[in-house]
């Protein structure tokens, strides 16, 4: 399945070679911003590819010695920041992976009125750009009392996570043997137990795919905590790294790489861990 | 526990999977629900195990109707052609989870009976493997053990045995149906093998297009086939059918068509025989005899040797006609033969509705 | 027999099953059913009351009057939204190409190559998609940095091209490679796990047959995979016309008045982040409200073309 095409025997040598070259030399630009995102971040200054001055981790000092850059002075600590971060990524994630476990298998296991029209309804909300809500958001959240508060924004970004992971969620349920499911009934479970007991378990590798989505997705959500949460010490890393990028006067391109490393971190770690569950979580998509 | 279907029918939007379907099972009989795929037999399972709600019609538990029952309220334990054991749960816990979820049963109640159900079923020494490492005679007998556990008043069987190959489906026929009388319970299973049903059944309810054909015994259903479906899906290579003219000649009649005069031993029933009618004959009840004896004369097609008989197509005219023949018999392709019938294992129906006229 | 003919079901229990199948479908669907009514529907009718007030920061929560369609004829009378709407398109439509064409052409290099190496490319090509936006825009804003830091200054200086800053002089080339990369990616994702889910003896028997990889790609592949691109069509576009996150951390919709501002970044610039400090809350909301219709008319056409109904199948349980 992954060789599409094998080479025929005696075929040059060349032409083989040809599918890499263009692979490569497109994409040679991706690499090349991650590539400076790492070394630029250990050097003083890098104009162009090369570096100026020697191998550094001044640019990190805003680890140990915050108060020493003057970009991050009038700024909330970086540790807490960290840390909103996680919170806001791993509560969405988890409530999200909850949530649309629950209303996938809804949709593909129960007969329930109006379930093909909510369907529909589902793949609709996917299709509201979140720009045109963010306005009638920041009304709902006023009222709500959870404006400029880090609890609001996680019950923004889990519901925007909604249309997705009920989508996702359903596809892998839908792979789960009807005869499984009947099986459970007739042994006397309830739905609500062959859920939790029998459906879940099969279907952990869409679990854990969409948890780690929905954890990158919360981890890497910048718009939601920029507008939501404008002040106090409830912002996120995003929102720091577009601060200082916003700041546009000076651009201390060694301090902005190192910060950001730091932010993308934890995500790329997550990606290499969990590269083919990610890849896979696409395939149950899109079907016919 | 007797079970009772009255009227049962089923449809799906406009097509209709089961129709009024009565249907009787005794207290502690084997039935089988037999028939080709799209039949209804699995549907009227499905509705009999809680899973398909009825469009009309009735079911029946002892005096009790059922049909508005979960199906976990419904005392049935059931096998499914996948065996759908759950792969995260070991043998025990699989066996074990019936009873998981009744309140009622202690921990070292269940433990006693998992290990009994499993001692039943012969799979006691494989209660902690998980059943993906099991072959498929063991899940079988897993699937078996779940059913069982809680001591369920019907046990249902979607085909049980398709799954298995020809060895193990031989073996797990017999131990079925020991296990079946031997616990004494109520069963009902489905499968499109007519060999299977008639094996294993007490009696077979024969279905085609969600309508019953015929409900009998298998030795019924072989010997005197109501219809020319039953006739056609009962037996094994199937009968062989023939056009013939039907004309009245000393009293009785004669049945002709090309290259073959067979007198009937009893005319068909009723004040006046049809003009035209379709015989059929089962390969075992025709004889290759020396060329003009017998009733019929042709030449032969092919030879099939089986072992224990050999399988000859015998081209008559226009048709062919399929003969058993001892292991001894040798002829050559296209070697001149004589066919004789046996007389009273002639069958007539209608050519037109294939209803049995005698 | 004639026994059991006459016991009937009870009513009420018969009325019973039917609340109990409502009841659990509505156990499983509550907490979502609630998070999508106060998170999307209500901010949807919001959004489209909203824009017929005046409501913005001068006016409060509290002082805000009726005023009609007049934000929608401000909105058309403006001498930008012709422009606006012009950036919109282009945009859409050479980032929508750059996604199908690049996805399509990663996918089908990167199976065609080893299977290590394709999915090392493959991995690359998530990159963007996993990383955070801020994060990806800070690298491409240094690569179209002023001169001594931009990366693209370098690369030009060989074909002869003067140094420059691309995000003042060429800035929709950056906006279009900043979303086509991202792009990119996920239409390379869905064709890449279509592509694998062609029944390998299709390509044997091609191969069998004579024809070579690029007979295979356009005899077999394209054909097989028409759905999935078209799906990756659709979607992008919609996504694409609500995007914005990227232009705003790059141009922010300059240089200049609104030299790269699209319909999106502008609904966001008029109600959340204006430089007159007066977010005019009511006006943005008339352009989010024709964003969600436009947004509303691309599901419905989705929906259509999928024929959607087909691709439900009803449950194989009837009964809870």
């Amino acid at each position: 399945m992954a060789t599409v095409v094998e080479r025929p025997p005696g075929s040059g040598r060349w032409p083989s070679l040809v599918p890499y070259v263009v692979l490569a030399v497109g994409t040679l630009p991706i690499a090349v911003l991650y590539a400076w995102l790492l070394y630029s971040s250990f050097f003083l200054r890098v104009e162009g590819f090369t570096p100026i001055g020697p191998f550094t981790l001044e640019n990190w000092r805003f680890l140990w010695d915050p108060l020493s850059v003057p970009e991050l002075r009038n700024r909330p600590p970086i540790i807490p920041l960290t840390i909103n971060t996680f919170i806001f990524a791993t509560v969405t994630s988890l409530v999200g992976v909850l949530i649309s476990s629950m209303a996938g298998y809804a949709f593909s296991r129960l007969r329930f009125k109006g379930r093909r029209m909510m369907l529909g309804g589902v793949l609709l909300l996917h299709s509201f750009p979140s720009v045109t809500l963010l306005i009638a958001l920041f009304v709902v959240l006023r009222t709500l009392g959870l404006y400029d508060k880090l609890a609001g924004v996680i019950l923004v970004q889990t519901a925007f996570a909604l249309p997705f992971g009920i989508w996702i969620m359903k596809g892998f349920f839908d792979n789960v043997p009807w005869d499984l499911e009947m099986s459970a009934l007739v042994d006397g479970a309830g739905r609500l137990r062959t859920w939790w007991r029998i459906m879940l378990p099969l279907v952990k590798p869409g679990l854990l795919a969409l948890t780690v989505l929905l954890f990158v997705e919360g981890w890497n959500q910048f718009l939601l905590p920029f507008v939501f949460m404008p002040s106090g010490s409830q912002q996120t890393l995003s929102t720091l790294v577009r601060g200082i990028l916003g700041e546009g006067r000076f651009v201390d391109y060694g301090l902005l790489t190192a910060v950001g490393l730091y932010y993308i971190a934890p995500v790329l770690a997550l990606f290499v861990f969990a590269q083919d569950q990610l890849m896979r979580i696409y395939a149950g998509g899109v079907k016919g | 526990m007797r079970v009772a279907l009255r009227g049962l029918t089923k449809k799906f939007g406009e097509v209709v999977g089961v129709h009024e379907l009565d249907l009787e099972i005794r207290s502690g009989e084997f039935v089988a629900l037999l028939g080709p795929s799209g039949c209804g037999k699995t549907t009227t399972l499905l509705m009999v195990a809680g899973i398909y709600r009825p469009t009309s019609g009735q079911i029946f538990f002892g005096d009790r109707r059922i049909d508005h029952l979960l199906p976990k309220e419904r005392g049935i334990g059931m096998v499914f052609q996948s065996y759908a054991l759950y792969p995260h749960m070991t043998v025990a816990e699989n066996i074990g989870f019936p009873l998981e979820l009744r309140r009622s049963v202690s921990n070292e109640e269940r433990e006693r009976r998992v290990r009994e159900a499993a001692a039943l079923v012969q799979v006691d020494a494989l209660l902690d493997r998980r059943p993906a490492q099991l072959s498929g005679g063991q899940q079988q007998r897993v699937a078996l053990a779940r059913a069982l556990v809680k001591r369920p008043d019907i046990l249902l069987l979607d085909e049980p045995l398709s799954n298995l190959d020809a060895r193990l489906r031989h073996e797990m026929r017999g131990e079925i149906k020991r296990l079946q009388k031997e616990v004494g319970i109520t069963a009902i299973f489905v499968t499109h093998d007519q060999l299977e049903a008639l094996t294993m059944a007490d009696r077979v309810a024969l279905m085609r297009d969600g309508v019953l054909q015929a409900y009998a015994t298998p030795t019924e259903l072989y010997a005197r086939p109501v219809n020319q479906f039953v006739a056609e899906f009962i037996g094994t290579p199937p009968m062989n059918f023939f056009a013939a003219d039907l004309a009245p000649r000393n009293g009785s009649l004669v049945a002709r068509t090309e290259g073959i005069e067979l007198a009937l031993p009893a005319g068909p029933r009723g004040a006046k025989a049809p003009p035209t009618a379709t015989v059929g004959i089962r390969p075992e009840h025709l004889a290759i005899v020396a060329p003009g004896q017998g009733e019929a004369s042709g030449e032969v097609y092919v030879v099939e040797p089986m072992g224990r008989e050999q399988i000859v197509d015998v081209q008559v005219g226009e048709r062919r006609l399929r003969v058993i023949a001892p292991p001894g018999f040798v002829a050559k392709i296209g070697e001149r033969v004589g066919l004789r019938f046996a007389p009273e294992q002639l069958h007539l129906f209608d050519p037109a509705s294939g209803a049995r006229l005698a | 027999m004639a026994r059991t003919e006459a016991i009937a079901l009870p009513r009420e229990r018969q009325g019973a099953a039917w609340w109990r199948t409502n009841a659990t479908a509505l156990l499983f669907m509550g907490p979502a059913m609630v998070l999508v009514l106060v998170f999307f529907l209500a901010p949807v009718v919001i959004t489209f009351v909203m824009s017929f007030t005046d409501l913005a920061t001068s006016t409060g929560l509290s002082n805000w009057q009726w005023i009609g369609s007049a934000n929608y004829e401000r909105m058309f009378r403006s001498q930008f939204w012709f422009t606006i709407l012009g950036n919109t398109l282009v945009y859409v439509a050479i980032v929508l190409a750059f996604n199908v064409v690049v996805g399509l052409g990663v996918a089908l290099l990167s199976l065609h190559v080893e299977p290590k190496a394709g999915g090392v490319f493959r991995a690359l090509w998530l990159l963007p998609r996993i990383s955070p936006s801020v994060v990806y825009a800070l690298m491409w804003t240094w690569a179209a940095a002023s001169p001594p830091f931009g990366m693209l200054n370098y690369i030009v200086a060989p074909f002869g091209l003067e140094p420059r800053f691309w995000l003042q002089s060429d800035p929709w080339l950056i906006v279009i490679l900043i979303n086509g990369f991202v792009g990119a990616s996920f239409g390379m994702l869905i064709l890449t796990s279509a592509i694998k889910a062609i029944p390998e003896d299709l390509f044997r028997a091609a191969r069998v047959d004579g024809a070579n990889a690029l007979q295979i790609v356009r005899r077999i592949t394209l054909p097989l995979v028409k759905w999935p691109i078209l799906f990756v069509l659709v979607y992008q576009t919609m996504s694409l016309f609500a995007s914005y996150e990227y232009i705003l951390l790059t141009t922010n919709g300059g240089p200049g008045l609104y030299g790269t501002e699209t319909w999106s970044v502008w609904a966001f610039h008029t109600a959340l982040a204006n430089y007159y400090g007066n977010l005019d809350f009511a006006y943005g909301a008339a352009m989010s409200a024709i964003l969600v219709l436009l947004g509303l008319g691309i599901s419905i056409v989705l929906l259509r073309v999928f024929r959607f109904g087909q691709l439900v199948a009803e449950p194989r349980v009837e009964v809870d």
